[in-house]
């Protein structure tokens, strides 16, 4: 069963995330505080995290960067989930390692389709 | 005859000499012919009487002789004195001597011809003196129209000169007004037809009129003369290069014989006059048209709100506007005459390179028209060059200027030099940077509310939610819609304050009562927060009259701010007291504080300081308590240090409900 880490903010993007993947039978583990994350991915090691971008005291791209720089946690890949929808921002957030950019507002069935062709490619 | 006379008294005193010179003669005859008759043995004594009867005649000859030549010698000395005196008489200046001529004689005829030279040097003297004393008054009246001030003052200097050399009591000129109904007199603006009078006879003949005596004269006087005292007067025509500009008039109280040398003077003074005051009319005229047009361009250069300046072709600054001087904040006297590549430090857009030479657009406009004809033609006309560059202000602060240089070429095609236009487009782009920062956020903030609505509804619609859960979906749509609603308001409350169509609903507020209600509202948030609130609201504020949903918003968003900027178990404090004839509410926490830099631009629109990159925000919360304090005519301050906390303190003028 595939485990996707989901860290964000705002409690009703958690819960709509959690609802949809969980219906598709992926493990979801959400948080709300991004400066609390690292210890449970690394204890979780999850298949998928999913990250918000702006978040108070560690923002999602510094949390990514840090992912990127964990050479354990390097490999998990990682979807921006974000209401910044600048070019630039696109540009910044693959750049630091993202594997999907999603902006807000998104469509739940098609962040699963992303979900589902990162967990099984084939 | 006299010249007969005068040789027959020079025979005679030479006859004269000629007897006296007898007696030696004959007494030597005497000796040598009493020796011959000595000889012979002749009867002596008769010839030594004979001879004694000679010499005793030749003697009284003589003396007579003598005597007379004595007489007429003094005779003819007495016209040569006489003339040797008036000669003398004439070189000291004495012009009237006259000799008395005492004989008919040459001499005489000599005196009398000297009498009729001194008559005609005297005459001619007189005609010089009076020549002299002409060109003299000519000279002062021209010494006046030499140095016209106004025309006004010229004419006034002139007749009051004319006045005195002629020995008149008034005098004046009049001039034919715009429509030729009337003379007006150029000093007391009194009125004369300009037809039917010595005056208007004079400028339409265009010669001088004089009269003795008015009351002796048939002329048609102006009525006011008729009705004066006045007798002698003058009329003299004030002669333009094309036409007679006008009359001027002298005046006596007695009558005043005009001499053909007067005349003269007047006819020349009144032509002098006459070129004088066209000469000034046109000076004058042109230099109203002059002083128009360069008025006009000079306003219109400096009225220009870019910034202007134009340089030769070394590039050296000749003109500058005051828009130029005011965004360049160097006066253009420190500017002109210097090389503006020495003065004018501009940069590369954001970068440390000094714009000179080859990069200077000033310069390049100016090679640019240099160019051959075909690349002229092919770059078009007029080479002109624009570019955004930097420019270091004397105070250091580094602006924007978006330049543009174009040549200056002359009338007959010259290059003389270049012109540059330029605007400080700091302001302009930090806006434009301000609207792209306020669209991202705008949008931004408008994106997470959207995702709840989408997505929570595309869920629902597809039926992926259970029973139970799908009421908090449909409060959370709920909730976002509410949110994107007052983010929505927000924008639309700052614009409707700032464009002064907001509606003041004045009323009683009741600070308790919508503390209360932000408590209930924020309570999830402090109550997750730990946050503890303390609110102090004091008796004396509880009439306050304002508009209570424009101040239940500034507390909601000062309130808000503390807790969204400080950490868990933070300390806010909300006093609201009456400090004299204000009202003051200090919302102050123990939050994270604001770096010193950011504080002045916190009310700005959109701004989102240090702390902005990890909290979410529209920019708009300060910017809107702002425009409410100033709603109510009050004032807002903030005070903060970082890490420790913030204070905001409001005034607003005391407005009792009573009051």
């Amino acid at each position: 069963m595939s485990k996707v880490v989901v860290i964000d903010d705002e409690p009703f993007i958690l819960m709509m995330i959690e609802d949809k993947l969980t219906r598709a039978g992926i493990n979801v583990i959400t948080l709300r505080e991004s400066k609390d994350a690292l210890p449970v991915i690394r204890r979780e090691m999850p298949d998928l995290i999913i990250l918000d971008w702006m978040m108070p005291e560690l923002s999602g791209i510094d949390l990514c960067r840090m992912l990127k720089a964990d050479p354990a946690l390097k490999d998990i890949p990682v979807f921006m989930l974000t209401a910044k929808g600048q070019d630039a921002d696109r540009q910044l957030g693959l750049q630091c390692g993202a594997a999907m950019y999603i902006t807000k507002p998104f469509s739940p069935k098609a962040l699963l389709d992303m979900v589902n062709s990162v967990l099984n490619p084939e | 005859m006299f010249r007969n006379r005068l040789i027959y008294r020079l025979f005679l005193i030479l006859l004269i000499f000629a007897v006296a010179s007898i007696l030696p003669i004959a007494l030597m005859i005497h000796k040598e012919f009493r020796a011959l008759v000595m000889e012979v043995g002749g009867d002596l004594k008769s010839i030594d009487r004979i001879i004694d009867n000679i010499i005793s005649l030749s003697f009284y000859i003589f003396i007579l002789a003598f005597l007379l030549a004595m007489f007429l010698s003094r005779r003819m000395l007495i016209p040569v004195k006489e003339l040797h005196r008036g000669a003398m008489s004439i070189r000291d200046g004495n012009l009237d001597t006259t000799l008395s001529a005492s004989s008919h004689d040459e001499l005489g005829e000599v005196i009398e011809v000297f009498n009729e030279m001194a008559d005609s040097l005297r005459d001619k003297t007189e005609r010089l003196r009076r020549k002299n004393v002409e060109l003299t008054a000519i000279n002062s009246i021209a010494a006046i129209l030499s140095h016209p001030i106004d025309d006004k003052n010229t004419i006034r200097n002139v007749v009051n000169r004319l006045v005195e050399l002629l020995d008149m009591d008034d005098g004046g000129v009049f001039l034919p007004d715009r429509q030729g109904k009337d003379l007006i007199c150029y000093q007391t603006d009194k009125r004369l037809p300009a037809e039917g009078t010595v005056f208007s006879r004079v400028i339409e003949t265009g010669e001088i009129h004089t009269c003795e005596d008015i009351t002796k004269e048939v002329i048609i006087p102006p009525a006011w003369m008729k009705d004066s005292d006045i007798r002698g007067c003058c009329a003299i025509p004030l002669k333009g290069k094309d036409r007679t500009h006008g009359v001027l008039y002298l005046v006596s109280f007695r009558p005043h014989i005009f001499t053909d040398e007067e005349k003269r003077i007047l006819t020349s003074v009144g032509e002098m006059t006459g070129m004088a005051l066209e000469n000034i009319w046109l000076y004058e005229e042109m230099t109203h048209l002059m002083l128009t047009e360069k008025g006009l361009a000079e306003a219109v250069f400096n009225s220009i709100s870019d910034g202007l300046y134009t340089v030769d072709t070394n590039c050296v600054i000749t003109s500058m506007n005051r828009a130029a001087e005011k965004i360049l904040g160097i006066p253009a006297r420190n500017l002109i005459g210097k090389r503006c590549m020495d003065t004018i430090e501009h940069r590369d857009r954001d970068g440390d390179e000094r714009l000179c030479r080859m990069e200077c657009p000033l310069n390049n406009a100016i090679q640019a028209s240099r160019a051959p004809q075909k690349v002229k033609d092919f770059l078009g006309s007029p080479v002109s060059i624009s570019r955004e560059m930097d420019y270091i202000h004397p105070s250091g602060k580094r602006i924007l200027l978006n330049v543009r240089c174009s040549p200056l070429i002359d009338a007959k095609g010259l290059l003389i030099g270049a012109v540059q236009v330029f605007r400080d487009i700091t302001r302009e782009r930090e806006i434009d940077r301000m609207k792209t920062e306020f669209v991202k956020t705008v949008s931004h903030e408008f994106r997470t509310p959207l995702s709840a609505i989408i997505g929570m509804t595309e869920m629902l619609i597809d039926g992926e939610v259970d029973r139970g859960r799908s009421l908090e979906y449909l409060n959370t749509i709920l909730n976002e819609g509410v949110r994107l609603s007052n983010l929505v308001s927000d924008l639309l409350d700052i614009s409707r304050i700032e464009s002064g169509e907001g509606i003041f609903n004045e009323g009683d507020v009741d600070f308790d009562l919508l503390l209360h209600y932000i408590k209930k509202t924020l309570s999830d948030i402090i109550k997750k927060k730990g946050i503890r609130l303390e609110t102090r609201v004091a008796d004396e504020v509880r009439h306050f009259r304002g508009d209570k949903e424009r101040l239940m918003q500034l507390l909601m968003n000062l309130i808000a701010n503390s807790i969204n900027y400080s950490d868990s178990g933070c300390l806010i404090n909300v006093n609201i007291s009456r400090d004299g004839e204000a009202v003051r509410i200090e919302v102050s926490d123990t939050g994270w504080g604001i770096p010193d830099e950011d504080i002045p631009f916190l009310t700005k629109k959109f701004f989102r300081g240090k702390h902005g990159i990890k909290t979410k925000g529209t920019g708009l919360g300060l910017s809107l308590c702002n425009e409410i304090v100033q709603l109510h005519g009050g004032t807002l301050d903030i005070k903060s240090r970082l890490g420790s906390g913030t204070s905001v303190t409001v005034q607003l003028p005391w407005k009792g409900i009573y009051e």
